[in-house]
């Protein structure tokens, strides 16, 4: 090549490993999951189980705008987002199989993961609620002063309850560092976003409050980054929250007994076509950020790390006995007297 | 439409249990056919349809047990009655208390000849068949559709609502109603809960009742094994001479190497029975040495010629029965304010079975001959021995004969058997030196005990029975004229 | 000791905890409007508008921003005016607040107050109703609803201090009760029940404003020879049944009042453990008196026979002693 691209400028600040450490996770995430499914025939998983495939983007670009000390609230497709935080694959995939081990010690299974000492504060499982305890967390944040934002991934679905109105109000009010990140992947659960919303470009709901709002595309997990780190200068400025609208497309059912019925095969095909981790690779082998030697290597260290993931999941003791006990269920037991 | 209710198969019986339906839902029930076994304190029996019809509905399920008089299955169709004659249930009810309310007690087969004698039906004691005895209750009959009434007196309809199964307790006469509070007080302080008057709501049984009882009756003093008191419960009661009724069984946990096994319903009423015989009742005994040579030179001879072989207890009941001819107060009742003298004289015969003591009797054992006598009681004992023996044989004794002598029993005293008044207690027939004629010979003599129910009769006429007893048994020609 | 009402022992006590800096107080009209019940008039200008914050009529937010912000540290104490809009908190409580500590493997503490009222006065249907029983069913939650303004006063600052989430239950029509309250520092633990009254007939377990009409009732009683025992649970859970069933094996007869429907609620559980760890104590069954099983009426003359009385405790013990 005649000439290196100044890649710094070209990707907004991004630097060449940070693009591929985001590629990677990307590559993880859908490796994990890959593996996810397969325990969960095998029966090693048990409950539900909501795959992100097709949306690593969002996750991983946004991610990649936070600080260690910022704060996540998620939603039960979780998995993407906990990989995308860092957190250790083996505690996720142990938790997913119900072990001691896990990052929930068990009790938590795929919806629930969660690791605090990445202030990554949980899955949540219960459509919008979420959304609420984020303008809590960003009320605890105003008092203290905290320089910090929170970041609160929701779905679609998510946007016709109250909650998500009632919480754009309150995170409006109290000019909260919040960030809302909708995932639009078209799709509530089995209802397509025409037939569940009035209003289908979700950014747009954002006005009931007033709320700064803006449409990514998110399958473009540099242009989720950017949008992210609007967000989160505008909030740590102290003028308020946003709300992010990244479209992107799920391409497996919502859980893993999902048939599918409300679309068509041609459907999931078309959108294939625009995997974000495809795309990814290719832009990044183009700029030459990425050789074939080096994408099969990295392949090879994920397929690797999930396995090892699974092996140790596997391999853990069964939750703990601990748990049956009533009063575990508080940080200060007082055991009923009789 | 009608009920088909739990029907009474004997005076005395309060409830019983479906073992088996015979017919299920939907079935055709032709009048007569057997339609569930059900089980009562002493015997399995199969109850039958006295309408035809269809069978829509099976109330009580297997296993439950039912009072008597209560529903346990519909039977849809042309159930009516035939105008003038009772329900159903009541003709099975009047055919049953249509018998003298007398008692079954136990007997003995003894044969002393041949030692290996047959473990069966052979032993003392008795069981009571009708409840009531030894509580203020008159027995009553039971009238389907009627309220039945608690120890106090109250309907029991009427407690209504306050019903509930941890306060039933059965008792002598149907259910009981205490609090647990009432049980617990009268477990601790060995008072029998029968005999307390409740006060409480549907004359329910409650703390203040034991406790006004205990003081006002200091009689019981306490089992070893009663529970301890709390400091709080007023202090035990005086002993005294009455004798202290059996401690309630106190449920406990089995310790280890200890099998437990839950008691069956005629254990249950055998081990009822005998504390409301031991406790209330005060018994009295008199002993006589009988020698039993003559009797048993006649029976050898009878054997080697009679069709049946005569036992030595056909020989002791026929003289028990023929003896008491002369002093009917021993076949009697106590029954409160009168003492009931029957016309017949059954006695009861005890028969081992593999779930406890039954007691069928031989009606007019007084006017039969030997070898009738004979028998009848043996081909009673074998029925009884196979669970056929009917509610009413072995509810219809008035006195008992126990006799453990095909045992090395040299004597024992046996409890009387209510509302019976007396009990004759038989040992081993053994050879012992006695004197005859200025002589030291060799004789085979039998030592009897009878016990007596002191409120029925006093120790001379006890004394003049033996006497009379042993002058039968020792010329036991007499007894076959 | 000083004379106060359970209005002003409640004061006193959320001042004290605003006294930590991680408190704050959420809830509507608690600010500019000046409280509707009074409790926290005068906290806007002395606290400011970020630590006393008027909230919009969004109960689920309400109690979202306690949740959250007890997460990250913080004490918020939430108000729901009444508890009848709790309902409409219901999965921010019992799916969000009861579970998060355990449903994250212990790693997350939720330690949040919400403070809410009981009571009627002819408001009918939706504005009249207790679910006591309802929280009192969710492990994960505590629940306290005390009745003297010196329990008030401990065990709010017993719930104020602990680090999982309280539901703390007031009563519209106690805020004007008095009593004393300790001047020194006192505590109250939560899971602690009180004799309120000794007496040697009849055991009465109750709670929140019960607990005074059962107080009068026993005085009355006290002049036929009736002697009352009384035993105020303070806190619903974890419930302390100690001091009850001890009662109970005293007078072996008991009532249980609660102004909570009378059937599946509390009188329900309360009866229930009587009868499992009493049963041999039992001298006759035991009542209870609640709510009359319909919804709340408006009807002046047809609340009065809803609600619990003295009458119908009254008759109660009578026909428990019967």
């Amino acid at each position: 090549m005649a000439s290196t691209p100044d890649v710094t400028e070209q990707h907004a600040g991004l630097s060449n490993e940070q693009l591929l450490d985001m590629y990677r996770q990307m590559v993880l995430i859908r490796n994990f999951e890959e593996k996810c499914q397969e325990g969960y025939t095998r029966a090693q998983i048990g409950g539900f189980l909501h795959l992100y495939v097709g949306e690593e983007a969002i996750a991983v670009g946004s991610m990649a705008a936070l600080r260690p000390e910022d704060h996540i609230l998620t939603h039960y497709r979780d998995h993407g987002h906990a990989i995308a935080r860092g957190l250790d694959p083996k505690a996720l995939m142990a938790e997913l199989f119900g072990k001691a081990t896990g990052c929930a010690q068990g009790l938590g299974g795929s919806m629930h993961l969660v690791d605090v000492s990445k202030n990554f504060w949980g899955g949540y499982a219960i459509i919008g609620a979420h959304l609420v305890m984020a303008c809590g967390m960003g009320t605890a944040l105003k008092i203290r002063g905290d320089k910090q934002v929170v970041i609160v991934y929701f779905g679609d679905g998510s946007t016709n309850g109250g909650e998500f109105y009632e919480a754009m109000n309150f995170a409006q009010l109290g000019k909260l560092p919040v960030i809302f990140m909708c995932e639009n992947n078209l799709v509530a659960m089995g209802t397509p976003i025409e037939i569940h919303s009035a209003v289908t470009e979700i950014y747009r709901k954002g006005c009931a409050s007033d709320v700064r709002s803006e449409r990514v595309d998110g399958n473009d997990p540099i242009e989720v980054y950017e949008a992210t780190k609007r967000a989160l200068d505008y909030a740590l400025e102290g003028r308020g929250p946003s709300l992010i609208e990244a479209v992107s497309y799920r391409f497996r059912g919502h859980s893993a007994q999902d048939t599918q019925k409300y679309r068509t095969k041609e459907d999931v095909e078309k959108h294939r076509a625009q995997d974000p981790i495809v795309t990814f690779r290719q832009q990044l082998l183009n700029e030459g950020i990425l050789n074939e030697d080096q994408d099969k290597q990295l392949l090879h260290e994920v397929e690797q790390e999930v396995a090892e993931a699974v092996k140790f999941a596997d391999e853990s003791p069964v939750a703990e006995e601990k748990w049956l006990d009533p009063q575990s269920a508080y940080a200060n037991p007082i055991p009923p007297q009789a | 439409m009608a009920d088909i209710t739990m029907p009474k198969m004997g005076f005395d019986m309060t409830e019983g249990t479906i073992v088996r339906w015979l017919k299920k839902v939907g079935d055709d029930v032709k009048k007569g056919d057997a339609i569930a076994e059900i089980e009562t304190d002493k015997v399995t029996i199969e109850i039958e349809a006295f309408d035809s019809g269809k069978l829509t509905q099976i109330v009580a399920d297997e296993g439950t047990v039912v009072p008597v008089g209560t529903p346990i299955a519909v039977l849809d169709g042309p159930a009516a009655a035939p105008a003038g004659t009772s329900a159903p249930v009541n003709g099975a009810t009047q055919a049953a208390d249509a018998q003298p309310p007398q008692s079954a007690l136990a007997t003995a087969e003894s044969d002393v000849s041949s030692g290996a004698s047959k473990p069966a039906a052979q032993f003392g004691d008795m069981q009571d068949l009708r409840p009531g005895y030894g509580s203020d209750e008159q027995p009553e009959d039971f009238v389907p559709g009627a309220p039945e009434m608690n120890p106090t007196g109250s309907p029991r309809g009427a407690v209504g609502d306050d019903i509930e199964p941890g306060n039933i307790q059965l008792g002598a006469n149907g259910p009981v109603f205490a609090s647990p509070m009432a049980k617990r007080l009268a477990r601790e302080q060995n008072l029998q809960l029968q005999a307390i008057p409740g006060t409480g709501p549907g004359g329910r049984i409650v703390r203040k009742d034991v406790e006004a009882f205990a003081q006002q009756k200091p009689t019981a003093a306490p089992a070893p094994q009663a529970a301890p008191r709390p400091a709080a419960q007023p202090a035990a009661p005086a002993p005294s001479a009455a004798p202290a009724p059996q401690p309630a069984p106190v449920a406990r946990p089995a310790a280890a190497g200890t099998r437990r096994e839950p008691l069956s319903r005629l254990r249950q009423t055998i081990a009822r029975r005998l504390v409301q015989s031991k406790g209330p009742v005060p018994h009295f005994y008199v002993s006589s040495e009988i020698d039993m040579g003559a009797l048993m030179e006649l029976r050898k001879q009878l054997n080697a010629t009679a069709e049946t072989r005569i036992t030595v207890n056909d020989f002791i009941v026929k003289a028990a029965a023929q003896t008491l001819k002369q002093f009917p107060v021993l076949n009697a009742s106590y029954a409160e304010d009168a003492l009931e003298y029957h016309d017949a004289i059954n006695i009861s015969i005890a028969v081992a079975t593999d779930n406890g003591l039954l007691a069928p009797a031989v009606t007019d054992a007084d006017k039969k001959s030997l070898g009738t006598l004979s028998s009848e009681a043996k081909e009673l004992i074998e029925r009884t021995r196979t669970g056929k023996a009917t509610p009413d044989e072995l509810g219809r004794g008035t006195f008992t004969v126990s006799n453990l002598g095909m045992y090395p029993v040299e004597n024992f005293v046996a409890i009387i058997n209510p509302p019976q008044a007396a009990i004759l207690a038989v040992g081993a027939v053994r050879e012992m030196p006695v004197v005859r004629d200025g002589q030291i010979v060799v004789g085979q003599i039998m030592k009897a005990t009878i016990s007596v129910d002191h409120r029925v009769a006093d120790g001379a006429v006890a004394a003049q029975y033996m006497q009379a007893l042993k002058k039968i048994l020792e010329h036991p020609m007499l007894i076959l004229i | 000791m000083a004379i106060m009402s359970v209005r002003e022992a409640l004061q006193s006590a959320l001042h004290e905890a605003m006294d930590d800096q991680r408190a704050f107080i959420v809830g509507e009209d608690i600010g500019h409007y000046g409280s509707t019940y009074g409790v926290t008039a005068g906290f806007l200008e002395q606290y400011g508008p970020e630590r006393i914050r008027d909230s919009p009529i969004a109960e689920s937010g309400i109690i979202g921003i306690g949740i959250g912000a007890a997460m990250l540290g913080m004490r918020p104490i939430c108000e729901i005016m009444s508890v009848n809009f709790s309902l409409l908190a219901f999965d921010q409580i019992i799916n969000h607040a009861a579970k998060i500590h355990y449903m994250f493997g212990g790693q997350i503490n939720v330690p949040m107050v919400l403070r809410t009222t009981n009571g009627w006065t002819q408001l009918s249907a939706t504005h009249s109703q207790s679910f006591d029983s309802m929280f009192s069913y969710v492990p994960g939650l505590k629940v306290v609803a005390p009745a003297t303004p010196a329990d008030m006063k401990a065990l709010f600052k017993a719930s104020f201090e602990d680090p999982d989430p309280v539901i703390f239950i007031e009563h519209t029509l106690m805020y004007g009760v008095k009593g004393e309250v300790p001047d020194e520092p006192y505590e109250v633990k939560i899971g602690e029940s009180r004799l309120a009254r000794e007496g040697k007939d009849i055991t009465i377990v109750t709670y929140s404003r019960p607990v005074h009409l059962c107080m009068a009732v026993a005085d009355d009683l006290a002049k036929e020879g009736i002697e009352c025992e009384i035993i105020d649970l303070r806190t619903l859970r974890p419930m302390d049944m100690s001091k009850a069933l001890e009662s109970f094996r005293k007078t072996n007869h008991a009532l249980v009042v609660a102004e909570d429907w009378e059937t599946h609620g509390m009188t329900a559980e309360i009866s229930a453990q009587l009868y499992e760890h009493g049963f041999d104590y039992l001298d006759a069954p035991i009542a209870r008196v609640g709510f009359k099983e319909v919804p709340f009426p408006y009807a002046r003359n047809l609340e009065q026979q809803v609600v619990v009385t003295p009458d119908r405790i009254k008759a109660a013990i009578k026909k428990v002693l019967a």
